[in-house]
């Protein structure tokens, strides 16, 4: 910076008072509706009334309209926002980091990356007391979820939802009595494997709907598997039949989240807590015919609500410019004016929010990937101008969509658009080569590394 | 306070350096990119690289405007090996072009084909058969050469009408002139240096560097034929090696007079190219398109003219392996680079002065900020690697071409396990312009089965390794691995690495494909 322009910066930061933390000291409850999609969002634009609860936050807070995880699944994705860092870099990137029978490793933080500190670590150094509720499975404390906390609850039945974790997180929060605290709470009820409690009520489901299927984790887990075999063909009767039943589960999450919401309010417990409400990844709903998540990197997956509410903040904005998940730790640290020393300062990939809530922050490029059961390997990146590029790395294959122009991701572009995939395929490969990876040379093998306990017999 | 905040906003914008200054310098995104890769040219026969006698005057005024490099090595010593590792930016083993046989897979990314992406017309006039494509050739052999399916990707006019081991023609002046108001990007491969030396060079050309008629032993006159090449080793011309010898060969020595003919034709054949470039810098001149085009003139490799036994490029010496790089380009000021640089640097520096990030592939980096004037950080070893192995190429031209006397050569080398050699990463060489470490890992192949061997009738033992100071010993005479090779650990350590990676690239490739037929004159 020449002697000119520094000297200016001086004298204008010298009217300033110095920069604060929007809420220091402040309680943090990062809520994760596990597999939700951003475009079944109502304040998104999605027009069914799936998310009044959320939709209320996004009021009284920031919307972000463009947020994007960094992986399509839970595991690598919910590591991903504990650690700020990119799947390739935590290495938690499938249930086993080794997968040979009864020798299996099962992936976990500590052991693949020591180096590595959680969000959950760095608030209890902090002062925070540290409460995680879960509702087990890709969230477990086995995969190095629970360091940090001082209470990890992961023993109920794998997908439980909030019918399990609220009741356990309000019994913590009472029981935290004037200390500060981060509160993770996270519910399976929208993902495919959970069941909603006395089955779905088919609130949305077209009255006339006369197919096969009854929404079952048994039937959803068949189509999944079908999925990754192969594309699935269904009627379009029962593509709506699935997305309604998906909605209802939405709507009966975000109405027991509300009620959530009142219970710690009547507590007192709200008053000084900033609410981050997000999901780890979307939904396949038969948009690319297929269904659950993990396999691919499209905006069904990829794209996630997130919602910031700060108390005493200004409100109600919706920021459309892109942000990643990455971004979620070194956002929540700057909030509540947690330390951040140099060691950490260079594990974060991701950047503060805090200056897209004030409207200073232009929209970034996200990266994420998958290794998804090592069954494929895909990379891709969506850029701030909307452009989404993806490869397959076991193939070869390359795919380029204009989001502005085809937000559902049909029409590839990647022959008619080579300039644009060039430039975009060594942006893609340099944000690796930056974390350390040459994918170039990278023997990807695909193999069968089990993520369900039925898998890889 | 805003008052004084906007004074000296202007200040702090009057004391930075102008936003608006021009691009980093040789970067020139609406240039057109001519390279000219000239088969077999040593740069110490140029008068620009110091060689005493005036074989190329024209080459010397672009060179005296440009940047020249004084220590460009090429990845291979073969010439469609070492092109196609130029143009993918990647070793010979990672790119998968390893024997005169391959053809690139369609996945691997060549410089012509992002160029083409990118808006440029391309076009290649071929004058060197190892690119050959020609309905002539197959009339003659029953096949297509299969150069084109790796050469000619990303090229829309892809020539080869004049003729081989000359220089381009009539085709190539109409295209420039058809052409001058796109941008494009021509590659000239040509042919003239190479042997048999002085082939197609006018008569007036030979006269000038070799006025008397030549009276000695060798076959020919005016050029140097490969049946006289194949039987020369260390000062002596030696007989053919017949059907049933069993003697040691008696060779008679090489004379001075018969050294002397075959630099003058070698030099001819230089002169006679460099004619050309004066023809072609003249064309663009006359068409305004001198001052937007960037000039790129190398070779795919050099050549051992006597130094180390024999005139060909069979080996990993600098002799064959430091070529000529001269890069010409608006905005580039005219100086020499001392450093180091590989020819899978090319395509990364050619894509930067064009304004398009490099691919991700290359295992090459851009100099042209070296070229610029930056010094470089850190000299690391460039890499070369004889592949295929020298022999296995000769006896896939005896398998073509059966003449009896070969049989027992041909015999020899089919007692080893010829496919294992071909997919392997025999010798290779690391250099960072002090030390080079040449790894000898065909060393077992080449003490049963050498050329030279075969021919003088006396096999040698090969060191695992050759160390040479090439600043004490530039003509790599003194070996001094077994003396000092902790002085090259770190040569040592860096080809390990490479030997790895590029072993583990050949695992992965098929064994090669059928063979093909190069239309050698």
């Amino acid at each position: 910076m020449s002697r000119g322009l520094a000297l200016f910066a001086l004298l204008l930061l010298a009217g300033r008072p110095a920069f604060a933390a929007l809420c220091p000291g402040c309680d943090i409850v990062l809520v994760s509706f596990d597999a939700l999609q951003a475009s079944h969002v109502s304040s998104l634009g999605y027009e069914r009334a799936t998310t009044p609860t959320l939709d209320a936050f996004a009021r009284k807070g920031f919307l972000f309209s463009q947020a994007v995880s960094a992986a399509p699944w839970t595991v690598p994705a919910t590591m991903s926002w504990f650690t700020g860092t990119y799947p390739s870099e935590h290495r938690v990137v499938n249930k086993y980091s080794a997968y040979a029978g009864t020798h299996s490793v099962v992936a976990n933080l500590g052991a693949l990356s020591p180096q590595l500190t959680t969000l959950a670590s760095v608030l209890k150094k902090n002062g925070y007391a540290t409460g995680g509720f879960t509702g087990d499975a890709g969230v477990n404390g086995m995969f190095g979820f629970s360091a940090g906390f001082d209470v990890y609850s992961d023993s109920v039945p794998p997908f439980s939802g909030f019918e399990r974790s609220i009741p356990a997180a309000l019994d913590w929060v009472k029981d935290a009595k004037g200390r500060k605290f981060f509160l993770f709470l996270h519910g399976y009820d929208v993902h495919g494997q959970h069941a909603p409690s006395g089955g779905p009520d088919r609130r949305f489901v077209a009255a006339g709907y006369k197919g096969p299927f009854d929404g079952s984790p048994a039937q959803q887990r068949d189509l999944r598997e079908r999925g990754l075999a192969g594309d699935v063909d269904l009627a379009p009767a029962d593509v709506s039949f699935w997305r309604a039943i998906y909605d209802e589960k939405i709507a009966r999450a975000d109405a027991a989240f509300g009620l959530f919401v009142s219970s710690m309010e009547a507590m007192g417990a709200a008053g000084r807590a900033v609410f981050v409400l997000a999901s780890d990844h979307g939904t396949e709903l038969y948009e690319h015919r297929k269904f659950d998540h993990g396999a691919t990197l499209y905006d069904e997956l990829v794209r996630v609500p997130l919602v910031i509410v700060v108390p005493g903040a200004k409100a109600g904005a919706t920021l459309t410019e892109q942000v990643s998940m990455v971004d979620l730790m070194p956002t929540l640290l700057d909030i509540v004016g947690v330390e951040v020393d140099e060691a950490l300062r260079r594990q974060l990939r991701g950047r503060s929010l805090v200056p897209a809530m004030k409207g200073r922050q232009k929209g970034e490029d996200a990266y994420f990937e998958t290794d998804y059961r090592l069954y494929t390997h895909k990379r891709g990146l969506r850029t701030a101008d909307r452009w989404k590029f993806i490869i397959t790395m076991e193939t070869g294959r390359r795919e380029l969509y204009d989001l502005a122009k085809d937000p559902g991701e049909t029409l590839d572009l990647i022959e008619s658009q080579p300039r644009k995939a060039y430039e975009l395929e060594q942006r893609l490969f340099r944000h690796f080569k930056d974390l350390g990876q040459d994918l170039d040379e990278v023997d990807w093998v695909t193999a069968c590394s089990p993520v369900y306990s039925d898998q890889c017999r | 306070m805003i008052p004084t905040a906007g004074l000296l906003l202007a200040l702090g914008l009057f004391l930075q350096a102008p936003a608006w200054a021009a691009s980093p310098a040789g970067v020139c995104p609406d240039c057109n990119i001519v390279l000219i890769a000239i088969d077999t040219l040593r740069p110490d026969h140029l008068g620009c690289y110091g060689y005493p006698k005036a074989t190329s005057p024209h080459i010397d005024r672009l060179a005296a405007r440009g940047v020249v490099f004084d220590d460009f090595i090429a990845p291979a010593i073969l010439t469609p090996i070492s092109m196609a590792s130029m143009f993918t930016s990647r070793y010979p083993a990672a790119n998968g072009y390893t024997h005169f046989s391959s053809v690139l897979d369609t996945a691997t990314v060549v410089l012509p084909e992002v160029l083409k992406t990118h808006g440029y017309e391309t076009a290649a006039f071929l004058t060197s058969p190892e690119f050959y494509k020609s309905a002539r050739w197959r009339d003659t052999h029953g096949q297509t050469p299969k150069s084109v399916y790796s050469f000619g990707r990303g090229f829309g006019t892809y020539d080869g009408g004049t003729g081989i081991r000359g220089v381009p023609g009539d085709s190539f002046f109409q295209w420039l002139e058809n052409n001058r108001r796109s941008k494009f990007f021509l590659w000239l491969p040509i042919g003239a240096v190479h042997s048999p030396y002085g082939l197609n060079v006018p008569t007036e050309i030979i006269r000038r560097f070799h006025p008397q008629d030549y009276q000695g032993q060798l076959g020919q006159r005016v050029f140097f034929q490969w049946s006289d090449a194949k039987r020369i080793y260390a000062g002596g011309l030696y007989p053919e090696p017949g059907l049933n010898e069993s003697t040691a060969p008696v060779p008679s020595p090489l004379t001075a007079a018969d050294h002397a003919m075959i630099i003058a034709a070698y030099d001819a054949g230089v002169s006679y190219t460099d004619a050309f470039i004066g023809k072609f810098l003249e064309a663009l001149q006359k068409h305004g398109l001198d001052r937007k085009t960037i000039v790129i003139i190398l070779s795919e490799h050099a050549e051992d003219l006597g130094e180390h036994g024999y005139y060909t490029h069979y080996d990993l010496y600098n002799t064959e392996l430091k070529i000529p790089l001269i890069i010409v380009a608006p905005g580039l000021r005219a100086g020499r680079v001392a450093a180091t640089v590989s020819g899978v640097d090319l395509a990364p520096t050619i894509l930067e002065m064009a304004g398009i990030p490099a691919f991700h592939q290359a295992q090459g980096r851009s100099v042209l900020a070296v070229a610029a004037g930056a010094s470089q950080t850190k000299a690391a070893p460039v890499f070369s690697q004889r592949m295929p192995p020298w022999e296995l190429l000769l006896h896939d031209f005896m398998t073509m071409t059966p003449v009896p006397w070969k049989n027992r050569y041909q015999a020899l080398l089919e007692t080893l396990d010829l496919e294992a050699w071909k997919t392997t990463s025999t010798d290779v060489s690391a250099q960072d312009g002090r030390w080079k470490l040449i790894h000898r890992r065909s060393r077992s192949f080449l003490a049963r089965a050498s050329w030279w061997g075969f021919l003088t009738g006396r096999f040698k033992e090969w060191p695992e390794y050759e160390l040479y100071d090439l600043k004490a010993d530039p003509g790599e005479s003194r070996n001094l691995a077994a003396a000092r090779i902790e002085e090259a650990a770190h040569l040592k350590q860096a080809l390990a690495v490479f030997e790895a990676k590029m072993d583990r690239h050949l695992i992965k490739r098929p064994a090669t494909t059928p063979k093909q037929w190069i239309p050698y004159p």
